[in-house]
């Protein structure tokens, strides 16, 4: 069963969604001019192409609460558009993935924003197609040889020219009013932080599907703007802060990711780690005093896994990561370790486990293979910690790069 | 000057080559209209003594070339003609006495396309043979299917056993690929290339000719393996037309025997499948088993075609990889909108405008439906959009334009109506 | 109850048909400019059928191929009509007939009506009696040649040596085929991996109980779609479903080559029928490709008294298992246990049970009975079949069967 993804805009006058034959089921974005207001999941019949605003309508009713009778939704509480467009630069790191890339940078030429610059972090790819890739833009591309998806994101944060830099995967596609709505967040002064909206590129494969069962709507955080304020923190949201954004969809103020030391080279993708990048930042963002934004008008199409072993491999890595994630905190020291062990004892394990459970006993949406794979990630967690740390000291070494100089956060010595 | 240039690559073909020049030699176009050139695939002594003894009056030309494959061997073939036309023809086809006139009418009618002719396996005997059985029946279908006005020419229906194209738009489309070492589909590749040049595919049903191909089982093994390499080659030279290739079953789960049940297939179903499948397969031969067999050889072929594409992509997770970043749907490069409330007639200029990949039809307000692009197909004509309105779009078309009612008089006013409205309008 | 067979074309728009006053019901073939869309049955209200139901009862049963006839008209034609440049083949048709001259006479005036006409028409006078059918070819412009050898199926093999045409279309003698019926019948040709032809076969009266018990029992239609036949899309032992000897046409080469009636088969043999179903097998069985088109349209007229049904449904049943024990044993079909044992559990027994638990429409007990009794007569009819087949074939000096496959 594939799931065809749209966008309805209730603005427009007759609008109809074309392209849908084959498709059993229907993902629809509701926009209202431009701006993400909420989504549709609905049943299709395969053989129809069309489906037109009146299709929609009883939909709309039921699961946003928007009819032809109720007034306008409130505007989201988010931040107001800025006079002067801030200047963005955003920031694409990749390795060895010229096609999706190419869908990326294709998405970023549509960008309808003014000020603002592409730059292109190679991340030691093995072949020129990349580069290829990039030659064929007009966006800047630039190189580090240290694997690691970190040292990337540090290397775009020096090459990148203005205050606020944006990151966004290789195998995502930005919407062209994705910087509007991070300007939006980050019109005023004090906001440190912004993440986005994060929805499905295509849902054609089980494995995808199953990605969205899994996170409880994929990597999407909802359509309600939200302010992470440091000291009116809910609690446990240092820790879970998973909820706050993905590395997907990010951007930061340059002087906050200067004062803390940039992003810590030893975690996330090319490392034994195999996450927690992301994590690690926005935790530390917040720890600095910073305060941060999800915006659900920065609005970013992420594809997920297509296949059935890159999805073990993913629900894996985010286990490992997570529990390297902790362990950091942990031996940090900065917040209380009593609160850490308490979370992992008596709401992650458990959750994990409860889930298994359901799963084992056929309650569960998802395979029971899936949640093992995340669960024996956790397992190995304590092992990738150190070993993570372990290659990144090697690899300062054979690079030559002494460990004070370059802003790495801390870890074991 | 030579009409058309009949170019037969060949490969130890000397038993192969006689018929084939014979047939060519009673042709109903006059003699001196065309040229054949024959292109050896490596020294062969043999052949060129029965080219010699054949005796052919028409015009022979021998081309010689170190080993180098098919593909190499037409394009030598090419540069070697004289004349402005190409035909194409395997060293196994005999052709029909009217096979050159037919391909020459057709350019004449229709300059500077692509002419697609048939073929026909003869069958030897009375003998009841279940191989055969599937291929041709898959021919069978195959030119039923290009002979329907509303088909929508795709690379894929470009085969070199039988076709002509002027040498021109050859040369424009850069020729065969030589990349094909050992895989099948350089003929797709050239096809992939001319659609995207514009040039259009026709099909000459009278431009038959006989394939004189015995057919076996360890040959059509090999072809499917061939196919397996030739479409991973193909979907890196050109990753848009990859929603068209079998391969496009790999994404999920890897190589996948589809059906009911579908099977994966891992590295060791893979390796082993020849070996589980040849004693079950010859039993179902034996004993006439019709269902069975074509069960058990549609199988060995889907395993030979992923070994193939295995082994071309470097291993079984090279393969994997390879396809996890590719397109899984057709883009549209062109999409228009038409509104059918304008005529019918204008629909024509509309669509030679320019290339149109997908287009979305209304009745005015009303959709009616979309014709959705097909990866490494022709643009859109108005004969497929009339295939389409009258069928999958065809209540709603008749829905937007005079509501359907049942009663006798409304329909019939609403007959008479239509036919009288569309007289004046479309 | 008597039911009268109306031919309509619903594009003329037909208004109510009058002057019914003799029948209960109607059969109605529906028509869009010429070419047939499917059948329906009415009830006659008042000695007249009135529009309203027809055009209704066309809708609920053929409201899709309606909708795709007028939306074919309301768009103009494709400039380029590809399959033109080809020419149809030049074609004989072949009637074979036994002392039925009445039905002859009817017969070979519909096909003098053909348009376009015919190349060549063959009347083969099987065996005949008297010299009643050479005198009614007399009247017509048709070739009249005489067959002794007694079997439907020797008719056929002579009309195929015999005749001049690439294709030979046979037609029986109690059919009356339709204007267009042979230019319907040799459009598939174009293709050539076509090997036959068949076509659609309607009653040409539902006069009596006995008529309407034949169509409702064994009636020759086989729908209303173009359909396509091949070893892959159906087993050759299904090739009874294929079509009907009274609207069939073979390429002539194939016929001869493939020696393709020549088994003692069909009417005037112990086997009584199965001559087409066993040319149609060894064309599937050899790969060869069938279309049944429904365009070609042949009226049958079938037996008028039920004792006459019994006796065909028997004559049927004879031919089958004749036809299925000479697969199995001449032609190593193996298959051909399992679709006689299927056959006799699925349809024989079927019926007697359900005849036996009331059903409605389940098949009378005589009717079932006599197609058992033709079942058990099949082993010997089989081996009569077989021995005088062998005296023919060595009697006639010029013809060995076609080597069986090993």
């Amino acid at each position: 069963m594939r799931t065809f993804i749209g966008t309805y805009d209730i603005a427009d006058p007759a609008p109809t969604l074309w392209g849908a034959e084959g498709y059993g089921r229907l993902l629809v974005l509701v926009k209202e001019h431009g701006w993400p207001l909420g989504v549709l999941r609905l049943r299709h019949d395969p053989a129809r192409t069309t489906v037109e605003g009146a299709d929609l309508q009883l939909a709309l009713m039921n699961q946003l609460g928007l009819g032809s009778g109720t007034a306008a939704p409130p505007p989201p509480t988010g931040g107001s558009e800025p006079t002067v467009p801030l200047p963005i630069s955003v920031v694409v790191c990749t390795r060895d993935r010229p096609r999706s890339l190419r869908g990326c940078l294709a998405s970023l030429r549509q960008l309808d924003y003014p000020a603002h610059e592409v730059v292109v972090v190679d991340n030691a790819s093995r072949t020129a197609e990349t580069a290829d890739v990039v030659a064929e833009t007009r966006f800047r591309y630039v190189r580090e040889d240290r694997p690691g998806l970190d040292w990337a994101r540090n290397c775009g944060l020096r090459a990148a020219r203005h205050d606020i830099i944006a990151y966004i995967d290789d195998d995502a596609r930005a919407d062209p009013l994705w910087l509007q709505g991070l300007a939006r967040g980050f019109a005023a002064e004090h906001v440190m932080g912004v993440t986005g909206l994060i929805l499905p590129a295509e849902l054609e494969t089980d494995a995808q599907h199953q990605f969205e069962i899994y996170g409880n709507d994929g990597m999407s955080k909802g359509f309600r703007a939200r302010r992470w304020i440091p000291g009116q923190l809910p609690p446990l949201s240092l820790i879970q802060v998973h909820q706050v954004g993905v590395g997907a969809n990010m951007a930061f103020r340059r002087k906050i990711l200067e004062q803390i030391g940039g992003f810590d080279t030893a975690l996330d993708v090319g490392t034994p780690s195999c996450g927690a990048g992301d994590l690690d930042i926005l935790h530390r963002v917040l720890l600095a005093g910073g305060e941060i934004r999800y915006e659900p008008h920065a609005l970013v199409w992420h594809r997920h896994r297509r296949d059935q072993a890159g999805l073990e491999r993913q629900l894996y890595s985010n286990g490992r990561a997570y529990g390297v994630f902790l362990l950091k905190r942990w031996h940090e020291h900065r917040i209380s370790r009593r609160q850490i062990a308490g979370f992992v004892t008596r709401i992650w394990i458990p959750w994990l486990l409860g889930r298994l459970a359901l799963s084992v006993m056929g309650r569960h949406r998802l395979p029971p293979r899936l949640i093992w794979a995340e669960l024996w990630g956790a397992t190995h967690a304590p092992w990738a910690y150190f070993a993570t740390y372990r290659h990144d000291r090697r690899l300062r070494r054979r690079f030559g790069v002494p460990n004070a100089d370059e802003t790495a956060a801390s870890g074991p010595n | 000057m030579p009409r058309i240039s009949i170019v037969i690559p060949t490969h130890r073909g000397a038993s192969r080559i006689g018929p084939t020049l014979a047939a060519l030699a009673s042709q109903t176009l006059p003699h001196g209209d065309f040229e054949v050139i024959v292109v050896l695939d490596g020294p062969d002594p043999a052949t060129r003594q029965v080219i010699a003894a054949a005796q052919p009056p028409f015009t022979i030309t021998v081309v010689e070339q170190d080993h180098a494959g098919a593909a190499q061997a037409r394009n030598r073939g090419a540069a070697a003609a004289r004349s402005p036309l190409l035909l194409f023809l395997d060293d196994d086809m005999s052709a029909v006495p009217g096979l050159l006139s037919a391909h020459l009418r057709s350019h004449e009618r229709h300059p500077d396309g692509v002419v697609l002719g048939c073929f026909t396996q003869p069958r030897a005997g009375h003998r009841v043979d279940l191989l055969a059985d599937g291929a041709d029946a898959w021919w069978a279908d195959h030119f039923a299917q290009l002979a329907l006005p509303s088909h929508r020419f795709s690379f894929r229906d470009f085969c070199t056993g039988n076709v002509s194209l002027p040498r021109e738009r050859f040369v424009d489309a850069g020729g065969f690929s030589t990349e094909f070492k050992q895989a099948a589909g350089e003929d797709y590749e050239l096809g992939i290339r001319l659609l995207r040049l514009g040039v259009r595919f026709r099909f000459a049903l009278d431009a038959l000719s006989v394939h004189r191909y015995a057919a076996s089982w360890a040959k059509s093994l090999e072809r499917a393996r061939e196919e397996g390499r030739g479409h991973v080659i193909i979907a890196r030279l050109h990753p848009e037309v990859f929603p068209a290739l079998s391969l496009r079953d790999a994404v999920e789960d890897g190589p996948v025997l589809k059906g009911d049940r579908p099977l994966r297939l891992t590295p060791l179903r893979l390796a082993a499948a020849p070996a589980l499948l040849h004693a079950p397969l010859r039993m179902a031969r034996a004993l006439k088993l019709r269902r069975q067999w074509q069960k058990l050889q549609g199988a060995s072929r889907v395993c030979a075609y992923w070994e193939g594409a295995c082994q071309q992509a470097g291993s079984w997770s090279a393969l994997q990889s390879l396809v996890q970043d590719m397109p899984l749907v057709p883009i549209a490069h062109h999409e228009i909108e038409f509104d059918l409330a304008t005529g019918f007639d204008q629909l024509t200029p509309a669509l030679t405008a320019a290339a149109v990949d997908a287009i979305r039809l209304r009745y005015g307000p009303q959709p009616i439906g979309r014709i959705a692009p097909q990866a490494g197909a022709e643009s859109l004509r108005t004969a497929h959009v009339r295939h389409a309105l009258l069928g999958r779009l065809a209540p709603r078309f008749l829905a937007a334009r005079a509501p359907l009612d049942r009663g006798r008089h409304a329909q019939r006013e609403h007959t008479l109506v239509e036919s009288t409205a569309l007289g004046s309008a479309g | 109850m008597p039911s009268k067979v109306l031919d309509l074309d619903l594009a003329d728009d037909p208004g109510d048909v009058p002057g019914l006053g003799a029948y209960d019901r109607a059969f109605v073939l529906l028509r869009w400019r010429g070419l047939p869309i499917g059948s329906v049955w009415l009830d006659v209200i008042d000695g007249r059928l009135p529009a309203a139901d027809l055009w209704q009862a066309a809708h609920a049963r053929h409201g899709r191929a309606i909708t795709h006839a007028m939306a074919a008209d309301a768009l103009p034609c494709p400039a380029e009509p590809p399959l033109d440049d080809v020419s149809l083949p030049s074609a004989t048709v072949a009637v074979c007939t036994k002392d039925r001259p009445d039905d002859l006479r009817r017969c070979l005036a519909a096909l003098c009506a053909l348009t376009p006409p015919a190349h060549e028409i063959l009347v083969v006078d099987n065996a005949p009696s008297d010299e009643r059918t050479a005198s009614v070819c007399r009247d017509f412009p048709v070739r009249y040649v005489r067959e002794d050898v007694k079997g439907l199926n020797w008719a056929r093999t002579r009309a195929a040596r015999e005749a001049r045409g690439e294709v030979i279309a046979y037609t029986d003698d109690d059919a009356t085929p339709d204007r267009r019926w042979l230019e319907a019948l040799l459009v598939p040709f174009r293709h050539p991996a076509v090997a036959a032809v068949t076509g659609l076969v309607l009653p040409l009266e539902l006069e009596t109980d006995g008529q309407e018990l034949f169509e409702q029992y064994c009636g020759f239609s086989r729908g209303f779609r173009q359909r396509v036949f091949d070893a892959r899309r159906i087993s050759p032992l299904g090739a009874a479903n294929v079509g009907a000897g009274a609207s069939m046409a073979i390429r002539r080469q194939l016929v001869n080559d493939l020696g393709l009636f020549r088994v003692e088969l069909d009417a005037g043999t112990a086997a009584q029928s199965g001559g087409d179903t066993f040319a149609f097998y060894r064309l599937l069985s050899l790969g060869h490709r069938i279309v049944y088109t429904p365009a070609a349209i042949a009226w049958h007229r079938h037996r008028q008294s039920p004792r006459d049904l019994v006796q065909v449904l028997r004559s049927y049943s004879v031919g089958t298992y004749v036809f299925l024990l000479r697969c199995l044993l001449f032609h190593g079909e193996t298959g051909a246990i399992q679709v006689g044992f299927g056959w006799f559990l699925g349809h024989h027994v079927r019926q007697l049970l359900r005849r036996a638990i009331g059903r409605a429409n389940a098949q009378p007990f005589g009717l079932t009975l006599a197609e058992i009794q033709g079942v058990l007569m099949s082993p010997w009819a089989l081996w009569k079949t077989l021995r005088r087949e062998r005296s023919i074939l060595r009697g006639n000096a010029t013809a060995a069967l076609p080597a069986t496959e090993a």
